[in-house]
């Protein structure tokens, strides 16, 4: 379980994140939505430490993200990250990309490291893919092999930045229908995204962030279809009419 | 009065005095780009990584690249003189040319370093990689690569410059092409040939990196 308190972010003088409590629990899809500049993807980046907090606290697993007793590269490793970028390493194969962290990080034997590099893009669909580079491949095939290369550290939870924003249209479904099936493998899931209809159709919970607070946060049926306050009423009406 | 000329014909046996140059030339090279580049990585990943010691090696930098390197051989060579700690010509070459490649090395690999995007360095740390295994094994041998082709054009630089160390009695290239012309007055069989051989040595080592390049680019 992920908790989160009152967790306040700012950068100098501008206030991403103006006190934001949420629990994430074990097994369940919570989608983040709102707005650009709502302060979404600053929160994800705080759940793993990319982004330091200067107030609250968030526990994973009890455990505090801050705490000087355990490192957050170990808290880390809980924690896959998939990017809006995808952020492949270019100068590996797939392969290598997926094996990369388990054997540096990890500390698992080569061979080992690759055999089960071969078993999680197998797992994303990229099994003929093991000694494709990253610029070779796809939009839609880079972003699934950055899914593989998170699984590979064999987190319990999984953040996903709005992984399909950068992806042509036609490459998006291939990238949903690999975040389903983790959903479906009983995967926790954070996802930050813009895609209501996926939001619509997986997310078990909700939050809707404004100007880094949450307006609203609950089930799907909720927040989607009964809307509680004025700005999340606009924001989905804007959304439903592009 | 009957004057005989002082000079001779060239000889098919300076071509072996040649060849030997050309071996002086790339011991001198070869050793001072493998100093300066042994120095200069750390230097510029140190310059990239802290802006501490971005300042406190500025000026060296700076004054490095930017002075002659036939002013910095005098330099080098007087103030060895004076402290009394005389070095040949080779070690003096070695010392001024490796300083200078480990400048310019510092610099390319700080520029490559800084074009792997932060982003990158994120998803790394973001898979539990602690900011040193992340340098081992994405941003180095991303910087290295990315800095390669610039760097085998400061080699190339660095083996025309060391013409520079025959002034300081290094038989290399350069000088023994002066010698044979002094002996011979075939100026421009002599310096054309001694031009030639330069340009093919560059040229080997260009055709071999190119190589390497498209290697790495697969």
């Amino acid at each position: 379980m992920i908790e989160i308190r009152n967790v306040r972010k700012s950068f100098g003088e501008t206030t991403i994140l103006d006190g934001i409590s949420l629990d994430v629990h074990q097994g369940e899809l919570l989608c983040l939505i709102g707005g650009s500049g709502s302060g979404k993807s600053t929160l994800l980046q705080c759940i793993n430490g990319l982004e330091p907090i200067q107030g609250g606290e968030i526990h994973v697993d009890g455990v505090d993200i801050r705490s000087k007793s355990v490192s957050i590269n170990h808290l880390r490793r809980k924690i896959g990250m998939v990017f809006q970028q995808y952020e492949a390493f270019p100068h590996l194969t797939a392969l290598e990309n997926v094996a990369l962290a388990p054997r540096v990080v990890a500390r698992v034997p080569r061979r080992q490291a690759l055999e089960d590099a071969h078993r999680h893009l197998a797992h994303v669909g990229l099994g003929d893919k093991a000694a494709s580079y990253p610029r070779n491949l796809s939009g839609g095939q880079q972003q699934r092999l950055a899914i593989a290369r998170a699984l590979a550290m064999e987190p319990r939870y999984m953040l996903f930045d709005e992984v399909t924003s950068a992806l042509d249209p036609e490459l998006v479904a291939e990238v949903l229908d690999t975040m389903r099936t983790l959903k479906r493998e009983g995967m926790t899931m954070v996802v930050v995204t813009h895609d209501m209809d996926f939001v619509r159709e997986s997310a078990d919970r909700v939050a809707f962030l404004s100007k880094g607070t949450i307006c609203e946060i609950g089930s799907v049926q909720q927040v989607m279809l009964d809307p509680q306050t004025d700005i999340v009423r606009k924001f989905l009406s804007r959304r439903s009419s592009s | 009065m009957h004057y005989t000329a002082a000079w001779q014909q060239l000889h098919w046996s300076d071509a072996t005095y040649v060849l030997m140059a050309s071996v002086r030339t790339l011991q001198l090279s070869f050793t001072a780009v493998l100093l300066g580049t042994l120095l200069g990585i750390p230097l510029g990943l140190a310059r990239a990584l802290s802006p501490v010691m971005r300042v406190l090696t500025a000026p060296l930098v700076d004054v490095v690249r930017s002075v002659p390197m036939i002013i910095q051989l005098i330099i080098f060579d007087t103030c060895l003189s004076i402290s009394g700690w005389p070095l040949s010509a080779f070690q003096l070459g070695t010392l001024a040319l490796g300083a200078w490649m480990a400048m310019v090395t510092a610099e390319i690999v700080r520029g490559a370093y800084e074009a792997v995007t932060p982003s990158l360095r994120r998803a790394a740390r973001s898979l539990g990689m602690s900011s040193w295994q992340e340098l081992r094994v994405v941003s180095l041998p991303l910087t290295l690569r990315g800095g390669f082709p610039a760097w085998v054009g400061a080699a190339l630089c660095l083996v025309k410059d060391s013409a520079l160390v025959g002034i300081f009695g290094y038989i290399e290239l350069t000088k023994a092409g002066q010698i044979l012309n002094a002996r011979t007055h075939r100026t421009f069989l002599v310096l054309g040939g001694i031009g030639a051989t330069y340009f093919f040595i560059c040229h080997v080592i260009t055709f071999c990196t190119r190589r390497i390049e498209r290697r790495m680019a697969e």
